[in-house]
């Protein structure tokens, strides 16, 4: 057991400290007080592609012998940068989580093909991350109309003509999907087959037939665009089949078994924002006291520090059960459990933080520039994503139990 | 006898708000808050509903009671929780009034004249249906050259807590009331260091934090214990009121969409673990709710045994509603999933407000504070 950071991971944390403070905060209000995503064409968004930080997130080829980033500690068989992610997730939701996602890169988009693509595919669709002249974006599309947790219902169709696969459907609440290069789509093959049906595609933003239709109104997280998009009859190259035809054969990698890796190495990440976001709130709280409350009653200070100390305790557990899982996903162990773990456990207790932070402030907690009105909103949108409280339950439940007791 | 029936007339009043609520505020309900006040026809027709006056004491020409009290604003707050905080001077200030009304504050403000002046602003707008938003601020105006208050009564309760919350900070030439543990006063805003006071999250209210130098008050008195939690508890009233109409309202609104929403081949509440947690809270609200009804029920303006009774049950149910209103709102918005967290669905309006909500009106922090003093008295009537 090890709870120090490298330095490398540690420079990089301060790195986003220094860009939160001028830019993630400042852009992210702005957003919030707009209601409009930060414009694609910002100069920030040029400044974080000019140094480096949209490759930051992809994984090179197990190296034998490379250490992993993150932790430090004995780990030399791991060879990936999820301890990192994590880190840097919750450094920068601390100033904001919006602003935190709309960052140029590959985002949700990422894991999918680093899990699921072949080397080429990989080669292909991430060397336009490792230029650094302009901010590029990528995104995920599961999410349909009829089909959220259970994407057993997904209902786009792909149909094999020749050497392209034709897409039709409807996507929606897709995040970064309209200014992103490409998206990984997941579509079925055969809607009677369920699950065992589903293929992920990667579709290029170009492609005719892909229509984005609205860009959500959000009740948080403004600074980046959710949206849905049409596909109709979308014809992509066979190539942009994740995984290739192969690929599928393999019996655990059968339709959704790649969405799950996916998600398993995105719900630490994701939790870790909503730990960033109950820091940031319980660093308002502190303040707060610290300026408003030396003349207060023994009494009231004594129930004010007992809060502080419960908001302590919810972050750096989150925090800890977000590093195990993502730990072990470095590790190359599996994780599914631990990350389901940290997913069920964070989002409600940070969002727990920030209510005792403003029930701290009282009236002053509701004002604007005190922010946390603000970051109870954006933190509510982690229970949702990448599968809601009840989907972590019923992931961490089977676990415990057995599937064969829990159902769906 | 124990009686748990609700007056014909108080049933009556909120058939009236539910409607006034569902079919006139609901549904415009996004403009509102987007223009950040409502049309003129909907504020004539909320003064129509002659509620203002029911906080009131006869003494001052109101009607006192806080049984109607409770449910009409339970029924508004679904409708546009927000604009009624905004519109609504009287009720709020009401059992300051009451208090004041013979100590030498109250003398010294003309008590009586103020009520008029409160209750011209909503007939002024009730008369006129064709005046516009921007005639609200004129009263506002008016309101201002009487040197009326505004509402919220700060919390204040030690001398050494020189901090109060309050709302309505806005408008500098307005007096702010502030009840303590044993007194009352009157301040020119002006005079006060506000820390902060910036549009909230419930939009349309203004919060801040003052500093309160007891040297600068305009007018002082001592009241007793009692009285200061008599007005404190009376606020609480309205606020739980408010809490438990937007609990109720987010989880219809969630047992309606969570029926018809399938996933996994069942409605999302046929899961039982989505029904047994919402039934949980909702069980959990209408023990509040009982708790509410029973204190406002019984609650009179005398400052008897009974009244403190009912003032202390009023302060638990406030407190219980603080928090099981907003994780009513909470999981209703989560049974809708990322649909809630759309503004499609008003439901993540009504966590917004839930969230804000309990952190305004006399203050969560204050009414454990009031709760704490009375732990070791005994408050269980059957046990005295
Ligand atoms: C801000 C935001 C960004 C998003 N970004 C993306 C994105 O980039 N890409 C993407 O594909 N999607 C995205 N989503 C969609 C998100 O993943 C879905 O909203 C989520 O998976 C839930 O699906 P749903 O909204 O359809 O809810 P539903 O699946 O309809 O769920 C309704 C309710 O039923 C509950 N439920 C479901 N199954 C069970 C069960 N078995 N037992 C008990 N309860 C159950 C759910 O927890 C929820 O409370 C985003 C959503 C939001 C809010």
């Amino acid at each position: 057991m090890n709870i120090e950071i490298d330095k490398t991971t540690k420079d990089i944390v301060l790195m986003v400290r220094a860009m939160g403070t001028e830019y993630l905060r400042p852009l992210g209000l702005e957003a919030d007080r707009t209601g409009v995503a930060i414009p694609k064409d910002h100069p920030f968004y040029f400044m974080i592609a000019q140094s480096g930080y949209m490759s930051q997130s992809l994984r090179s080829e197990k190296q034998p012998g490379e250490k992993s980033p993150g932790l430090s500690g004995d780990n030399s068989k791991a060879s990936n940068t999820s301890v990192r992610t994590v880190l840097i997730a919750e450094e920068g939701s601390y100033w904001d989580r919006g602003a935190m996602v709309s960052l140029p890169g590959p985002g949700l988009g990422g894991p999918p093909v680093q899990s699921m693509g072949t080397k080429e595919q990989k080669e292909r669709f991430f060397s336009i991350f490792k230029q650094k002249e302009r901010p590029v974006w990528a995104a995920f599309a599961m999410t349909e109309p009829q089909a959220g947790s259970d994407v057993a219902r997904i209902a786009t169709r792909a149909v094999k003509d020749g050497n392209e696969w034709v897409l039709n459907g409807q996507k929606m609440y897709s995040s970064n999907s309209p200014r992103a290069e490409w998206v990984v789509v997941f579509a079925t093959v055969d809607p009677s087959l369920g699950r065992d049906g589903h293929r992920a595609f990667v579709v290029e933003a170009n492609t005719p037939g892909f229509e984005i239709l609205r860009v959500e109104e959000k009740m948080g997280i403004k600074a980046y665009e959710t949206a849905s998009f049409a596909l109709t009859d979308c014809r992509i190259p066979e190539d942009n089949l994740l995984g290739g035809h192969e690929y599928y054969l393999n019996k655990s990698n059968k339709g959704f078994g790649g969405a799950m890796r996916t998600f398993n190495a995105t719900r630490p990440i994701v939790s870790a924002m909503g730990v960033g976001i109950a820091r940031a709130a319980y660093d308002v709280a502190k303040q707060f006291v610290e300026d408003e409350f030396p003349k207060h009653s023994f009494n009231r200070i004594n129930r004010i520090k007992d809060t502080l100390s419960q908001m302590q305790q919810n972050i750096v557990f989150s925090r800890l059960l977000c590093l195990k899982a993502a730990w072990l996903l470095d590790m190359g162990k599996p994780n599914s459990f631990e990350a389901a773990q940290a997913k069920l456990f964070a989002p409600s207790l940070c969002l727990k933080v920030t209510e005792s932070a403003k029930e701290i402030l009282g009236e002053a907690g509701l004002c604007q520039d005190r922010l946390l009105e603000k970051f109870a909103r954006d933190v509510k949108a982690i229970d949702i994503v990448e599968g809601t409280q009840q989907i972590q339950n019923l992931v961490v439940a089977r676990n415990l139990i057995g599937r064969e007791i829990i159902k769906d | 006898m124990i009686d748990f029936e609700i007056d014909i007339e108080v049933e009556e009043l909120e058939t009236l708000c539910k409607k006034f609520s569902r079919e006139v505020l609901l549904p415009n309900a996004r403009r509102y808050e987007k223009n950040l006040g409502w049309d003129s026809s909907a504020l004539k027709s909320y003064f129509d509903l002659g509620i203002s006056n029911l906080l009131l004491t006869e003494e001052y020409g109101g009607f006192y009671n806080p049984m109607a009290t409770v449910v009409a604003f339970s029924q508004l707050a679904c409708g546009d929780c927000s604009g009624v905080i905004r519109y609504e001077e009287l009720i709020p200030v009401s059992p300051f009034l009451t208090v004041i009304g013979n100590t030498d504050v109250g003398e010294k403000i003309n008590v009586k004249h103020l009520i008029k002046s409160l209750q011209s602003n909503s007939n002024l707008i009730s008369k006129n249906s064709t005046v516009k938003t921007a005639l609200v601020n004129q009263c506002f105006d008016e309101l201002k050259n009487e040197k009326v208050v505004c509402w919220i009564p700060g919390i204040v309760f030690s001398e050494a807590d020189n901090k109060v919350e309050a709302g309505g900070l806005e408008n500098k030439e307005q007096i702010l009331f502030v009840a303590g543990g044993d007194f009352v006063a009157t301040f020119n805003i002006s005079d006060l260091k506000v820390t902060t006071a910036t549009a909230g999250g419930l939009r349309s209210a203004c919060g801040g934090l003052v500093e309160i130098n007891f040297n600068n008050a305009k007018n002082q008195s001592m009241i007793s214990f009692e009285e200061g939690f008599y007005i404190r508890s009376t606020i609480r009233l309205w606020a739980a009121s408010m809490l438990i109409g937007l609990g109720t309202a987010a989880s219809s609104y969630a047992i309606d969409y969570g029926k018809e929403r399938i996933v996994f081949e069942k409605p999302v509440l046929g899961h039982q673990a989505n029904a047994f947690t919402l039934s949980k809270l909702v069980t959990d609200l209408e023990a509040c709710k009982t708790a509410l009804f029973m204190g406002a029920g019984s609650a009179g303006s005398q400052l008897n045994e009974t009244d403190q009774y009912a003032c202390w049950l009023i302060t638990q149910a406030y407190v219980k509603a603080c928090e099981t209103s907003t994780a009513l709102c909470d999981f209703s918005l989560q049974l809708l999933g990322g649909h809630g967290y759309m503004k499609d669905h008003i439901v993540e309006k009504w966590w917004r407000e839930s969230q804000d909500l309990v952190n305004m009106f006399g203050g969560r922090i204050s009414a454990i504070e009031d709760l704490r003093h009375s732990a070791l008295k005994s408050t269980d009537w059957l046990s005295s």
